[in-house]
């Protein structure tokens, strides 16, 4: 009975959540409506008794993405106003879409209730956490391997596309700074009296990278 | 325990690209790493060759993570031989823009990684993952021109509908387990087999898990992302997405069909059917249109792939070894298109249909080995693409379906419109002003791996469509045994 009462609050949580994320008319309102539907999602987790599954979505979901989807709200500079100018012109086929999927589903929980799904990691388990961690090292290391080698290219992706050699930005090397010797900028001369010094000889050093 | 010998290609390609990606990140040269990549590619067909493994990896329960057959055997050996020249593409293109990274040749390896996991996937989890590790570099090495904007544009588009594919795919698999409590596909299998209609919550769970499939091959409803990513992306990149995941991806979506999905064929069948036929003529008529012969070449794809999909619509061993040989074909024929149009690129050719006339006068030999491969691509008969086609459409009218077949001659003549046609520009059309004023005068094409590539793409389509049973031997056998 509890549990059935903690089920409709998280889920109509959710669903006002993602409403806000969708509807906003600001998108720090909207993120902060992302975050309040990771949040409740993490509860439908604990209820299922996924404890660990629940803790992992507020620490990734709400500690680094959220948060950084804030961050970076806030540096960049959209017209999110005009970005969802298509909006209406789109709306009549997204909810003839949307209705149609809903549509199905529903009629899809009521034709047959949700059945064959035990608690998959296993009656009796000490925790989540151990259990998960049993079986992700055991019967489905494939997967957690490769899901580490996806994580690996991504890695390399963000690397390979943010790092590189820029020819209209400046750098600093200070090895090359500190190796600096006078004569390298310098030079000494004894114009006649009377005569000027020309400068033609002297050109500014390029700082280069190797 | 497993055996792992059955994992060694999988398990050498990640492993070839740590090497790779350390040897890049202390120092190697982008031109030696690529050097490593194809030596470790051409090494690999050796013990795959020699040893074929044969069965399943990871047993679980009912089924297995993963199931090597002759058929998936065979299409990575295919993988491998596609892979190989694409990455020798790679280079001549990016050393005269000043992108060439060695980064690269490990993102293609981790791709070619998800690929083998995809072909032989058995359960929806290492499916996923595959199609995942498939995809990422795809994103990643279509941004790799950073200072062109419509390369992160093509890169961010790819991104954004796959990750929204990505998405549906674990919905529909969510509501797979949610009405069956499992992801086997041996487990599924059992589940269907009692005979009579899904139910609602399993049928369209299963039905955004085709769905996401036939995204990754740019069927017709799905495929708008093509002709942009295609055309945006680098042109060695855009020859890598021709050529290798839409491989990958038809060998999962006949294994899914007919493996756990074998029931429920009266159900898919002509579903597919009415797909194939939309992609095949769609595909054909809006490439028509197209100026620029990138995004000419991504409308072929869609309407190539609903060729592809006239033979798994066949259901029968010739249909799907069909399949295998339209891929391996087109596959190859694309690879040396792309050859030649990087080398008009580096030449600073305009690389537009109408950029490319008067190209026989200028540039004789590629405009000849243009006019070989499309041919091929055309379907005209000394050229393995017409055996390819045959190969599809045989099996498909012992099927029952010669409708369809004869959407798909129908469409291919519209096919051969286009190839036809840019032919035509290249041999008898006048170059505007303006192009010949650009253009350098004539030479002889030069001695680099472009050329090296176009040649045996070229030799190849040709040895294939007067033998094609030096392939068609291959693929036959493999296709009877699925699993």
């Amino acid at each position: 009975m509890l549990a059935d009462i903690l089920f409709l609050a998280f889920a109509t949580a959710i669903i006002l959540g993602a409403g806000t994320v969708v509807l906003a008319r600001n998108p720090m309102v909207g993120v902060l409506g992302l975050v309040f539907t990771f949040l409740n999602a993490a509860g439908l987790f604990i209820l299922l008794q996924a404890e660990f599954l629940g803790l992992l979505l507020i620490m990734v979901y709400v500690g680094a993405i959220a948060v950084m989807f804030l961050f970076v709200l806030m540096t960049i500079d959209i017209d999110f106003v005009k970005l969802r100018e298509g909006m209406a012109a789109y709306l009549p086929l997204g909810a003839v879409v949307m209705l149609a999927l809903l549509a199905e589903l529903l009629l899809a929980a009521y034709a047959a209730p949700i059945s064959g799904v035990g608690n998959p990691i296993g009656e009796g388990a000490d925790t989540s956490a151990a259990a998960l961690g049993a079986l992700l090292f055991t019967d489905y290391n494939l997967p957690f391997q490769m899901a580490g080698l996806v994580l690996l290219t991504a890695m390399v992706g963000a690397i390979v596309l943010t790092h590189r050699r820029r020819s209209d930005v400046k750098r600093q090397n200070i090895a090359k700074q500190v190796l600096r010797k006078p004569e390298d900028s310098m030079t000494l001369t004894q114009p006649k009296v009377g005569g000027g010094v020309t400068a033609s000889h002297w050109e500014p050093q390029t700082v280069e990278e190797k | 325990m497993t055996d792992l010998t059955l994992l060694f290609p999988t398990i050498f390609l990640a492993v070839w690209a740590l090497v790779l990606l350390m040897y890049g990140a202390f120092g190697g040269s982008a031109r030696t790493t690529a050097a490593f990549a194809c030596f470790g590619l051409a090494m690999l067909l050796v013990p795959m060759l020699t040893k074929p493994a044969m069965g399943s990896a990871f047993v679980l329960g009912q089924g297995a993570l993963l199931g090597f057959s002759p058929f998936t055997q065979l299409a990575q050996v295919l993988l491998l031989v596609l892979a190989i020249p694409v990455a020798l593409l790679a280079e001549p293109f990016f050393e005269g823009r000043k992108a060439h990274r060695a980064e690269i040749y490990t993102l293609m390896l981790l791709s070619l990684c998800g690929m083998f996991i995809l072909t032989a996937a058995q359960d929806f989890l290492p499916m996923y993952m595959g199609l995942e590790l498939m995809s990422f570099p795809l994103y990643i090495m279509a941004a790799m021109l950073r200072d062109r904007a419509e390369s992160s544009e093509a890169a961010l588009k790819y991104f954004v509908l796959g990750g929204l594919a990505s998405g549906l795919l674990l919905f529909g698999v969510g509501l797979v387990y949610a009405a069956t409590g499992t992801t086997q596909f041996a487990s599924l299998m059992v589940a269907l087999g009692q005979g009579g209609m899904p139910w609602p919550l399993l049928s369209v769970g299963l039905a955004l898990t085709v769905l996401a499939v036939l995204f990754k091959l740019s069927v017709v409803p799905f495929h708008m992302w093509t002709p942009d990513v295609y055309q945006g992306a680098p042109t060695p990149v855009t020859a890598f997405m021709a050529a290798l995941p839409k491989l990958a991806a038809i060998v999962l979506l006949v294994r899914l069909l007919e493996g756990p999905l074998s029931g429920l064929q009266e159900l898919w069948q002509p579903a597919l059917a009415v797909l194939a036929a939309a992609s095949m003529v769609v595909g054909s008529v809006v490439a028509i249109r197209q100026t620029d012969v990138k995004r000419l070449l991504a409308w072929s794809t869609i309407a190539n792939v609903g060729f592809v999909l006239c033979g798994v619509v066949a259901a029968s061993p010739q249909g799907h070894g069909g399949v295998l040989f339209y891929l391996a074909v087109y596959g190859l024929t694309m690879v040396g298109l792309f050859a030649v149009l990087i080398e008009l690129e580096n030449l600073q050719e305009p690389v537009t249909v109408h950029g490319l006339a008067g190209l026989a006068r200028r540039r004789p030999w590629l405009a000849t080995m243009l006019l070989m491969l499309l041919f091929s691509m055309a379907g005209v008969p000394p050229f393995a693409g017409f055996m390819a086609k045959l190969n599809v459409f045989a099996p498909l009218v012992a099927a029952g379906y010669t409708w369809l077949a004869v959407v798909g001659v129908m469409a291919s003549v519209v096919a051969a419109f286009y190839s036809l046609w840019l032919v035509k520009t290249m041999y008898f059309d006048v170059p505007s002003a303006e192009v010949a004023v650009v253009a350098k005068p004539v030479q002889s094409a030069q001695q680099s791996p472009l050329m090296l590539v176009a040649l045996a793409a070229v030799a190849v389509v040709l040895v294939l469509g007067v033998l094609p049973g030096l392939l068609s031997n291959l693929t036959l056998p493999a296709a009877t045994a699925l699993f």
